[in-house]
C-alpha cells in the first residue's frame, strides 16, 4: 500500500517538548460521531493556497466534489488554485488501475492551464489498491517539465493535522531549494502555517513591509510556487499559530541551519512578543530598537481606536472551543478586549500551548480535552457565559439554543490578527453580541407569556 | 426529448457532481432521530458534516466508523461494530443509517453481512438499521438519495404490516426526490392537505433541515422529520405519489412489498407540472380545488404575463442533478426562454423527459465552456467565479448554496413557488435590460447600420 512516512512524521524530532501529542498523533481516530477532518483535508488546507499551481485529487468524486472551494484562502494575483481537478474514478478505473487516467490528466492540465507546478493528492481508494502514483509524477514531470509533486496523505492514515505534516515534508521533499532567489536581504524571513484565510496575511504584511523585514516565502497562504521553492535562502522561519507545520520548520533548520520562532498574530501581547522575537534572532541592534518603538506606538494607538469597544465588553464571559496555538492564543486577544474566557480547549495542543493556556484562564479556567456541542452549551449555560467562540461546526448548535456565537476556525469571513485583525474581533464580538436578535429570540411568543396580573386588570 | 451526451475525460473540472454516500446521507436528514453512518475513513464523515452544516445552515450529525491504516488493510467490522454501539450509546438515534463508501467497497467488503453479524451477536442492540450500498464509483448525490430511500422503506417498515391490507382512506405517501428542498416539501404538503388528504412524507426535510430551534436538550440526532411509526402506516396508503424519477424505485418498492400503487410525477415546478398534480389530487381526494390554489393559480399566470417581456427568447444555461435540471427546464420553456447548455453531473431518468436536443454529463468546467452568450446560469453557488468570468448573472438552485441565508424558505414547487421562482429569474433578467438602457444612454445616438440589434 502506498502509505507515506506517516509514522516517522508524527515522531518529529523537531518537538521532544511534545511527547504527549504524539501519542495522541498516533492513536488512530475513534469511530462514533464525525469530530474532526482526515489527513488529505490537511494536506489541501496546507497546499492549496499556493495559488499559481494547480492542484489535483486522484480518487473517486467524493475526497474533491464534496470539499472543493469551501475555503476563504485568498489570492492578489493568480487564481487557477480555485480551479477544482479530480480524476473522479469509476469503479472501472480501479479494477484497470487509475495510474493511465492520472498521467493523461496531468498533462492535460498543463498544457490547458499553464500551472507553475502541479501538486497530486494521493487518496485513500488509490492508496489501498497500491498505485504507484510517485512514478507517474516523475514520468509525468519528465515530460511536461514541470515539477509533479505526489502528495501521500491518504484519509486513512490519520487526522488533519497529521495531513498537514505530511504537506510540510511534501514541500521540504520536492518544492525547497529548487529555486532560486533572484536577490535576497538580511532580513528574509519564511512565514510558515499562514493560509491568508479571508485576507489575515494582508493585515501582518504591511507591518513587516514596515519595519523593513522580507518576507521571502510565504507557506502558503497567498503563496507561488517559485517563491515557496526559495524559503531556504530565508535567515529565519517564523511559524505560525501551527504545530502541524512544525516539521517544516525543524527541516529547514536541519537542512540549511535556518532557525525558527514560533508564535501567533492573535492579540496585541502575542503581535508584539512574535515581532520582537524574530527581530531578536535577525539580531540587528537597529532593526530590534525600531522594532520596540513600533510595537509601542502600535500598541498605544490600537488601545485608543479599542477604547470605546473595550467598555462595553469589559467583563463579557466566553467559552472557547478551537484548536492548537489558537487555544491560548485567542484567550490572550479577547484578554485585550477585556473578556474573560471560562474555557478553552486543548485538541491539537502541545504541552506548551496547554501549559500557557492554563496561565491565561488562571485557576477558575476549564481546560477542556474534547467536548460536542451539547456539552459547550451546557458549559455555556451553567458557567452563565455570554458566548461560544468556535469553529462553524459547532455554530448552529450554539445558534438553535439561542446563544452569541463568533466563527474563529477557518471558515470564517474576517480576518482577526495584527493589529488591525485585532479592532475587527473587537468590533465584531462586539456586533454579535449586542444585537438585539439575543432579547427577542428567548423572550416568549405574546400568546406564551403568562401576565395574569394585566388580565385580571382588563376583566 | 433531450438525449445525454458523455464526455469522456480524464480530468472533471470543477466537479458538479457530488457523492453517492453524500445524497443517501441527507434522505436521513429528514428521518426524525436519525444518525446517518458513513463507512470509511474519517473524512467521508467530515466533508459530508461541513457540506450539510453550511448549506442548510443547520447542525447536520454524521457518524463515522473512522477507517485508518489497519482497517483498511484487515477489514473494517470491528470499525463499524465500535461507531454502532458508540453512536447508539452515547446519543440514543431512533435509527442508525449505513452507507458504504468508494473505500470500503474497493476492499470488496460485505457490509450488509458485517451488519447481519452484529445483530446476531449483540441482541440487546436494539436500534433499527439499515444499509445503503452507495459507493461514489458512480451516479451523483440523487442517486445515493433515491438507494437510501428504497432501503428505507425496505427496512423500516415493519413486514407484518402487509397483512392487513386496507386502502383507501386520506392517507397518501409522499417521496420527494432529492431535488425537493426543505421549502419545495414544505409546499406539497400544503397542497395535499388543502385537498383534505395526509401526507406521510418521507424524508421529509421541511422538519429535518428547516429552522429548528431547541430547548434545553440539544441531541446531535436529526432533530425532526419523518417519525418510525409513520413508516409503519405507509403499507395502508391510497397511493404513494413520487416526486423526481429518480425516487421511482422506492414508490416501487412499496407496491411491490404492500400493494399500495403509486403515481410519479417528474416536476412540480411551471404552471402544466402543477395542473397534472392539482388534477391528481381532485382525482384522489374526490374534491373541489379550494379557492386559495385557484388563487395561487391566477397569480402564477399573471406572473408569467409580467414577466414574458424579460423571458421571452433569453438563452438559460443551467448545471443542476436530473430531477431539479429537469424542473427548470420546464418553468423556462413555459416562460418562452432557450434552452442554452444543460449539464447534468450524472446520468438520471429525468434527463430523457427534458425539451432539449441534449444534456451534456459533464462538470462546471464544461457549463463555462458551453455557456458563454447565456443570459443566465442557474447552478450552485459554486459556479459564482465561473459566472463572473463568463459576466453572465447566476441564479443559485442545487447545491452547495454556502452563500445566501434563507435557502430553506425558498420553493420551486407548486403554482406559488413557481409563480416566485419566475418572478425571481425574470428580476435578474430586468435587471439586465436596466444595464443594456444604461450602456446605451453611455453610448447615445447609434448609427443606421442593422447588425447592432441585440
Amino acid at each position: 500500500m502506498a502509505v507515506p512516512r506517516a509514522k516517522e512524521l508524527i515522531n518529529e524530532p523537531s518537538c521532544e517538548h511534545k511527547q504527549k501529542d504524539k501519542a495522541a498523533c498516533r492513536k488512530a481516530p475513534e469511530p462514533g460521531s464525525s469530530s474532526g477532518g482526515c489527513a488529505f483535508d490537511g494536506a489541501t488546507i496546507a497546499l492549496v493556497p499556493i495559488a499559481d499551481a494547480a492542484h489535483l485529487v486522484h480518487g473517486p468524486i467524493a475526497c474533491w466534489g464534496n470539499a472543493w472551494g469551501s475555503r476563504n484562502s485568498l489570492s492578489s494575483g493568480p487564481s487557477l488554485y480555485r480551479t477544482a481537478f479530480t480524476t473522479d474514478l469509476s469503479e472501472n478505473d480501479i479494477v484497470m488501475g487509475g495510474e493511465e487516467k492520472l498521467f493523461r490528466a496531468i498533462l492535460e492540465i498543463a498544457g490547458r492551464y499553464s500551472p507553475k507546478a502541479l501538486f497530486v493528492y494521493l487518496t485513500c481508494v488509490p492508496a489501498s489498491t497500491g498505485e504507484d502514483i510517485e512514478s507517474v509524477c516523475k514520468k509525468a514531470s519528465r515530460e511536461t517539465g514541470l515539477p509533479v509533486i505526489p502528495v501521500m496523505a491518504p484519509g486513512f492514515v490519520g487526522s488533519k493535522v497529521l495531513g498537514t505534516r505530511v504537506a510540510g515534508d511534501t514541500l521540504l521533499k520536492h518544492v525547497i531549494g529548487t529555486r532560486e532567489p533572484k536577490e535576497t536581504t538580511p532580513f528574509d524571513i519564511a512565514l510558515i502555517g499562514e493560509y491568508n484565510v479571508s485576507g489575515e496575511l494582508w493585515d501582518i504584511l504591511p507591518v513587516f513591509t514596515e519595519l523593513g523585514i522580507r518576507v521571502l516565502s510565504k507557506i502558503t497562504g497567498d503563496g507561488r510556487f517559485e517563491e515557496v521553492a526559495t524559503a531556504h535562502r530565508a535567515k529565519l522561519s517564523v511559524l505560525i499559530c501551527s504545530n502541524a507545520l512544525i516539521n517544516l520548520a525543524g527541516g529547514l533548520e536541519e537542512r540549511y541551519g535556518i532557525p525558527f520562532v514560533e508564535g501567533s498574530f492573535f492579540g496585541l501581547k502575542e503581535t508584539n512578543g512574535l515581532l520582537l522575537r524574530i527581530v531578536e534572532r535577525l539580531g540587528d541592534a537597529a532593526l530590534i530598537e525600531k522594532t520596540r518603538a513600533f510595537t509601542q506606538a502600535m500598541t498605544r494607538k490600537t488601545l485608543q481606536t479599542l477604547e470605546p469597544i473595550r467598555k462595553r465588553l469589559l467583563g463579557k464571559r466566553a467559552v472557547l472551543y478551537t484548536g492548537g496555538v489558537k487555544s491560548w492564543s485567542v484567550i490572550s486577544a479577547l484578554k485585550d478586549l477585556g473578556m474573560e474566557v471560562i474555557a478553552t480547549s486543548t485538541r491539537k495542543s502541545t504541552e506548551q500551548d496547554i501549559a500557557k493556556a492554563k496561565e491565561l484562564l488562571g485557576d477558575q479556567g476549564i481546560l477542556l480535552t474534547r467536548a460536542s456541542g451539547e456539552e459547550l452549551l451546557e458549559l455555556v449555560r451553567t458557567r452563565g457565559a455570554d458566548m461560544l467562540i468556535a469553529g462553524g461546526r459547532n455554530q448552529y448548535a450554539a445558534l438553535k439554543s439561542r446563544i452569541p456565537f463568533l466563527d474563529i476556525n477557518q471558515e470564517r469571513m474576517r480576518g482577526y490578527t495584527g493589529y488591525k485583525g485585532l479592532i475587527r474581533l473587537a468590533k465584531d464580538v462586539d456586533r454579535a453580541l449586542a444585537n438585539p436578535v439575543w432579547r427577542l429570540v428567548l423572550e416568549p411568543a405574546p400568546w406564551e407569556a403568562a401576565v395574569p396580573g394585566e388580565l385580571a386588570a382588563e376583566v | 426529448m433531450a438525449r445525454a451526451v458523455s464526455i469522456k475525460k480524464d480530468v472533471s473540472v470543477d466537479p458538479l457532481k457530488l457523492s453517492r454516500p453524500l445524497g443517501a446521507a441527507m434522505a436521513l436528514l429528514g428521518v426524525a432521530g436519525a444518525m446517518p453512518l458513513l463507512h470509511g475513513a474519517q473524512g467521508c464523515a467530515s466533508f459530508a458534516k461541513v457540506f450539510f452544516t453550511r448549506h442548510f445552515r443547520e447542525p447536520a450529525p454524521m457518524g463515522t466508523s473512522a477507517l485508518s491504516e489497519m482497517p483498511v488493510i484487515l477489514g473494517g467490522e470491528e470499525n463499524l461494530r465500535r461507531a454502532l454501539l458508540k453512536l447508539s450509546q452515547k446519543f440514543h438515534p431512533s435509527m442508525i443509517g449505513v452507507i458504504a463508501t468508494a473505500l470500503s467497497e474497493t476492499r470488496g467488503e460485505d457490509v450488509r453481512g458485517m451488519l447481519e453479524n452484529f445483530k446476531s451477536d449483540h441482541p440487546e442492540f436494539k436500534t433499527p438499521l439499515v444499509f445503503a450500498n452507495a459507493p461514489d464509483f458512480q451516479g451523483s448525490l440523487e442517486d445515493g438519495f433515491a438507494l437510501m430511500l428504497e432501503a428505507l422503506v425496505s427496512g423500516l417498515i415493519p413486514e407484518d404490516s402487509a397483512l392487513k391490507p386496507i386502502s383507501g382512506g386520506n392517507l397518501l405517501n409522499v417521496l420527494p426526490s432529492a431535488g425537493f428542498a426543505p421549502g419545495d416539501v414544505d409546499e406539497i404538503k400544503g397542497l395535499i392537505q388543502a385537498f383534505g388528504l395526509t401526507p406521510i412524507v418521507l424524508p421529509d426535510l421541511s422538519l429535518g433541515m428547516d429552522g429548528r430551534l431547541s430547548g434545553r436538550g440539544f441531541r446531535p440526532v436529526v432533530m425532526d422529520g419523518t417519525r418510525l411509526e409513520e413508516l409503519g402506516k405507509m403499507p395502508f396508503a391510497r397511493m404513494t405519489l413520487a416526486f423526481g424519477k429518480s425516487v421511482e424505485g422506492a414508490a416501487r418498492r412499496l407496491q411491490e412489498g404492500f400493494g399500495v400503487p403509486y403515481r410519479v410525477f417528474d416536476s412540480v415546478t411551471g404552471l402544466q407540472a402543477t395542473d397534472r398534480f392539482v388534477s391528481a389530487l381532485i382525482e384522489l381526494s374526490g374534491g373541489k380545488v379550494p379557492q386559495k390554489i385557484q388563487r395561487d393559480r391566477e397569480r402564477l399566470l399573471d406572473t408569467m404575463l409580467d414577466a414574458h417581456f424579460f423571458t421571452g427568447g433569453k438563452k438559460l444555461s443551467a448545471a443542476l442533478e436530473p430531477d431539479e435540471l429537469l424542473a427548470v427546464a420546464q418553468l423556462a420553456k413555459e416562460a418562452g426562454m432557450e434552452l442554452q447548455a444543460l449539464i447534468a453531473p450524472a446520468n438520471g431518468p429525468a434527463l430523457g423527459a427534458i425539451e432539449a436536443e441534449e444534456v451534456t454529463i459533464g462538470d462546471l468546467g464544461d457549463l463555462e465552456r458551453m455557456a458563454a452568450g447565456s443570459d443566465l446560469l442557474v447552478a450552485s453557488a459554486r459556479a459564482a467565479r465561473l459566472a463572473k468570468r463568463l459576466d453572465i448573472p447566476l441564479f443559485r438552485m442545487g447545491m452547495p448554496v454556502f452563500d445566501r441565508v434563507g435557502g430553506a424558505m425558498r420553493s420551486k414547487v407548486g403554482y406559488k413557488g413557481s409563480a416566485r421562482l419566475l418572478a425571481d429569474i425574470a428580476n435578474v433578467l430586468l435587471e439586465l435590460e436596466e444595464q443594456k438602457l444604461e450602456e446605451r444612454e453611455h453610448h447615445g445616438v447609434s448609427h443606421f447600420g442593422l447588425e447592432e440589434v441585440g
